[in-house]
Formats: structure tokens, sequence, C-alpha cells
């Protein structure tokens, strides 16, 4: 007989997720203090909000469970999502160290990288690319717009 | 009032900012993976240093161009560009197959601009008549209808009634954390700084729509992906006069569906098209065309699709109730500007009323003279590849988003909803529920506090409003509706096997 891990299901992971926020909320709803004025509806309004997401994250685990046999995952590369991840959190990182112009520049030779074929990388042209837009994209916001963008703490 | 309204948008920069929102619109919208909700998300920071009208303005060009520019790529690359266009494929596609592809985008063009038109004249006649009805209502009843219209996209905008609905009330939750604006409580902060000003709405679509693209491209990369256009040439209108006599029905009923559906909060062009080319199927003459190239395929989508668009406004104007996330996004922009809609609005900003109508109309024109002339260069971009495309977006994203209040805090928030809106979308939990809470959250727990002390604390009161008991009966009877059905489908398929 075929063991079903059950539990492994992404579906059935995620359901468990969300009701574990809601507990999460829930119990931090009881936290709330009036505040300067007493005052029915802030106080009661994140409680009701919070207690219908618990409800309903435990509807959608027993409604996953019991579909669990019956769903399938998508099929995809898991080590392309986690490598977009990896590189979402290294820009945000690299934001605060060296500013969006050279933070823009790496991630984005690098996420190029990534999303493009090991058969169809022309590394001139990302390079090129990687490095010409995001000073373009600097000058028009930073210059045209004056919008201000991180600078960065190390310069 | 009307004359000042349209006037206010005939000058050099109004018509220069609606132009370039076409055509930013019509790029966002055909190009695959990239959505007019996308394009209006990344433009608005640029209308907070413009004027009111001049910034929604931009914001409607651009949901006119995106949905109608989702026809492009729907024709020639049979990939819907957004999910607006889905149903233009089915025809549009083997029309574009048997040499007619250019036939096929000029219907397009003409009947999204007569979409267009016809949902115009909705909202300037419904509008104002709905403005005074609802000058009526109070908070009971405004409560009531949010709770309503959240449970009705919790249960039209996926297949699960249940992951609908926990999206909405996530959505809910999210606009709750924070400083409370009655009392001033700091409600799930948990102790964080950046999360006592709770959640500004563009980081949460940034993250949700832009960077959840951003990790589905990585989990969804592909060895070998060609693009590949197929040929076409344009030939006038595309179709004879007696043609348009004979989809003239068909594009008065898919007028008719995409204004209807429109109204209703939470679902838009994305439903509007699927549901007239169905309706469109079933009343015709031959049935048996459709998916094989029919004009009257076309016709029903793009005809649907854009009259969604000023049906979405009602409700946003007359209630402050935004028709779908893209109105959800323009109720964010109008709330920056200090403009609350709503009844009141035709009173007190009349002017920007009729100045966002006056803005919709020249959209409209624009889209029809720039698709019409520019398609070449729209079918160009087809040709860049997403690998590029789609990090340039996240940089202009990330612009945008710092542009808001300069925090980086903000930034780790759209990262945060971007990882949490991929994974809804991997396991079928709808996102529009989500932002609709976050966008209506404010609106409801206003309403709730405000009905509370009318009512002295106790909630019974709010069913002696009639409107309000209507809703709030009809919230659970949908509810229980849905759980209903579910258990008999499953006892049918039960005994079945």
């Amino acid at each position: 007989m075929k063991k079903k891990y059950v539990f492994l299901n992404g579906n059935i992971l995620f359901s468990v997720f969300l009701l574990i926020l809601g507990i999460i909320f829930f119990v931090a709803s009881f936290e709330i203090n009036s505040g300067i004025m007493q005052v029915d509806g802030s106080v009661l309004l994140p409680r009701v909000v919070s207690f219908l997401w618990l409800v309903f994250a435990f509807v959608v685990l027993i409604d996953s469970l019991k579909n669990a046999n019956n769903s399938s995952e998508k099929k995809g590369d898991q080590g392309g999502f986690l490598l977009t991840l990896g590189l979402l959190i290294f820009f945000l990182f690299l934001l605060i160290l060296i500013g969006f112009k050279f933070a823009s520049i790496a991630y984005l030779f690098l996420q190029i990288l990534v999303y493009t074929p090991r058969t169809k990388r022309n590394y001139l042209g990302i390079t090129v690319v990687s490095v010409v837009l995001p000073l373009i994209i600097y000058w028009v916001f930073n210059s045209v717009f004056g919008l201000l963008l991180p600078k960065g703490i190390l310069f | 009032m009307i004359t000042e309204g349209f006037l206010s948008i005939l000058n050099m920069q109004t018509l220069i900012v609606i132009l370039i929102g076409v055509v930013v619109g019509i790029i966002f919208g055909a190009i695959p993976g990239l959505t007019s909700t996308m394009g209006v998300a990344l433009c608005l920071p640029l209308t907070f240093n413009m004027d009111p009208v001049t910034g929604i303005a931009l914001l409607i060009a651009i949901d006119v161009g995106g949905t109608s520019g989702g026809l492009i790529s729907a024709i020639l690359l049979k990939i819907p560009g957004t999910p607006s266009s889905v149903a233009t494929v089915f025809d549009g596609g083997p029309m574009a197959e048997r040499g007619e592809g250019g036939r096929a985008l000029s219907i397009g063009i003409v009947y999204s601009f007569i979409g267009t038109v016809l949902s115009i004249i909705a909202l300037i006649f419904i509008a104002p008549t709905l403005a005074r009805f609802a000058l009526k209502l109070g908070p009971y009843e405004f409560f009531a209808i949010c709770v309503f219209a959240l449970t009705l996209i919790g249960g039209l905008a996926g297949k699960n009634i249940f992951k609908g609905i926990l999206s909405g009330i996530i959505g809910v939750l999210c606009a709750l954390i924070g400083i409370a604006p009655v009392g001033g409580a700091k409600r799930f902060t948990f102790g964080l700084e950046f999360l006592e000003n709770g959640f500004n709405i563009l980081p949460v679509m940034i993250g949700l729509f832009a960077i959840s693209e951003l990790l589905k491209m990585g989990f969804e990369r592909k060895e070998e992906e060609t693009i590949t256009v197929i040929p076409y040439r344009m030939h006038g209108f595309g179709f004879s006069l007696r043609e348009f006599g004979e989809q003239f029905v068909n594009m008065i009923r898919s007028a008719l569906i995409g204004i209807g559906i429109g109204i209703i909060p939470g679902i838009g062009g994305a439903t509007s098209n699927l549901i007239a080319y169905s309706v469109s199927k079933q009343h015709s003459k031959c049935p048996e065309k459709y998916g094989t190239g029919y004009m009257g395929g076309i016709v029903a989508s793009e005809t649907a699709n854009n009259a969604s668009i000023g049906g979405s406004l009602i409700p946003l104007l007359t209630l402050g109730i935004p028709g779908d996330t893209v109105t959800a996004i323009m109720l964010g922009g109008l709330t920056l500007h200090g403009i609350i809609p709503g009844p009141l609005l035709f009173r007190t900003s009349g002017v920007l009323v009729y100045g966002i109508f006056g803005a919709f109309i020249i959209a409209t024109i624009f889209m029809l003279v720039v698709e019409w002339s520019g398609i070449k260069g729209f079918v160009k971009l087809l040709s860049i590849p997403k690998n590029f495309l789609m990090p340039v977006i996240f940089l202009l994203c990330v612009v945008g988003t710092y542009g808001l209040n300069h925090q980086i805090s903000d930034i780790f928030v759209a990262l945060l909803f971007g990882v949490f809106g991929y994974f809804m979308t991997m396991f079928h939990f709808p996102v529009s529920p989500l932002i609709l809470g976050l966008v209506l959250g404010s609106v409801i727990e206003e309403n709730f506090v405000r009905g509370m002390m009318y009512a002295n604390g106790k909630f019974i009161i709010f069913f002696t409003s009639p409107v309000a008991a209507i809703c709030l009966s009809c919230t659970v009877l949908y509810v229980l509706f849905y759980i209903i059905r579910q258990l008999s489908e499953r006892r049918y398929s039960g005994r079945s096997k």
C-alpha cells in the first residue's frame, strides 16, 4: 500500500501556516489597549476579524486535508524560485549598504543570469544592459523627477 | 460645474499625461505577464506631485490602454496580454492564423473603443443618481454593504469561497495593523516601529503583483522560450457596415454585461470578457463558428472588458467602494490627495468628478488613435525577452515604492507581500479579495466604530436598518448556499463512485 505523505502537501502546509498566523493575531487582539479613549469598535473589530481568520483558516485546512489526494502540485524549478528569492533579499541588503545605483547593477546582472538559459547567455549584452539601464533609471528619477533614492550607508 | 470639470482637463499638461498614460497602458497590456494593474501601481507615485484630476486621469488612461492592449498579444501570440483578453484568444488567434490578423486587430481596437464609450455613457448617467441615493445611507448601511461586497468578491474571485473569504479577511486585518485612527490604540505592531503606520497600499500592490511575478518566473524558468508573432496586415476597420449591423445586438449585450460586472465590487474585465463570450455564443445563430475565428467572439470579449472600466468607476465614485483592483489603487491615490470618494464627492468635488469623466473620454479617443497608428511599434515590444524586462520593471517598482515615504521598510513590506502573494497564487488563494480587504478595511472600521457609537455598543441595532439587514443576511445566506452546494456535490460524486 502506497504511503501518502499528506503533511508534505504544499496546500496543507500553507493552510497550517495561515492557521498559526490566525492564532497569533487572535491572541494578540487581547493585548490591545483601547488607547486614550474608550471606543467600542476599535478594540472589538480586530478581535472579531482575527477570530474570523482563525475560523476560515481552520475550514480551509480541513478542506485541504479532504482534497489532499485529489490535488496536484504545479511542477517547476524550485532552484530558480529560491535563487530569485535570495537575490531579492540580497538586493535589499545591498540597497541599505551601497545605495540604489550599485545595488541595481549587481541585482540586474545576477537576476538576468538566473532567468536566462545557459545556452542563450550573452554575457557582454547582459553586462551592458545591467550597467546602462540602472544608471538611466537613476538619472531619470533622481535628476529629472527629483525623486530621492537610497544612497547607502557605506558611501 | 459640468463645463468646469470638462474644461479642467483641457490643458496641455493633462492631455500629454493622458497620452503617456494610454501608451504606457497599452505596453503593459500587450506584454504577457504585465498587467494594467501593475502599470497603475507603478505610476501611482508619479501622481503625488500632480493635481488630483491629472493624477487620476493618468491612472484611468493606463487602465483604458492596458485593458485594450491585451488584445494585441491575444491575437498575434495567442497569449492573452491581460486576464481581460483571455476570450479574445479563442477567435482572435484562429483569425490571425488564417491570415486575417490585421482584421482581428482592427475589430478588437474598434470594439474596445465602443465598449469604453458605452460605459462612459452609463457612468455619466448612473453615477449621479446612485450618489443621490447613497447620501441617504449611514454607517450601518456602509458597513453592511462593504462586508457583503467582500464576501461576494471572495466567492466570485476564485473557485473556493473559503479561500476567497479568508483572503479578504487577511486584507481587512492588514488594514487594522498600526495605530487605531480613533482612540490611538496600537494594534498588531508586535513592538515593530515600521508597523505603527500600517501597510500602505502601494508596497502591498507591488509585492502582490510585481514581486510575486518575479518569483513565479524563477519557478517557471524554461530552457527554451521562443516568441513567435503571427504576421498581419491592417486594412481599414476590418469589417463592413453589414457585419456591424449583424453584431449590433451582441455589442450592446456585451457592453451591458461588462458594465454590470464592473459595478459589482471585486470582479472586472477579467471575468466580464469570458461571461460575455459565453453568453454571445449561447445566443448566436451560429454557435459552431465560435472558436474558429469568428468576428462575434472578438466583439463580445473586447466590448465587455472595456465596458467594465466605466462600470467599476461607478461604485468607486458613488459609494467609495472600488469595483476592481485598479479602482482600489485609484482609491488609494485619491485618499493620498486628501479626496474621499463617496456620495458626497459629487457635492464637494463636482469639478473633480466631471474632470474624471472628461479624462476618461479623452483617454478613450487617444486609445483608438494610438493603438491604431502605433500597432507596429507595440508589436515590436512583444519581442522583448521577459528575462530582461521583468527585473527592470522590478527596479522601477523599487523606485516607486521608495518614493512614497523614503523608507526602506516599504521595500521590505513589498518583498514580504511578494513572497506571501506567490504562495497564495500557487495554492489557489485569490489575491484580489486581499487587496480589496486592505482598501475597504479602513472604511469598514470607520463605519463599524461610528455605528457602534450610535448604537451604544449594541451590534443588533445595525439590523434595524433595512439595507444593512438585507446585506448582512445576504452575506450569511451566500456562504450557507455555497456550503450546501459543496456538500451536495460531494454526496453526488460519492454516490457515482
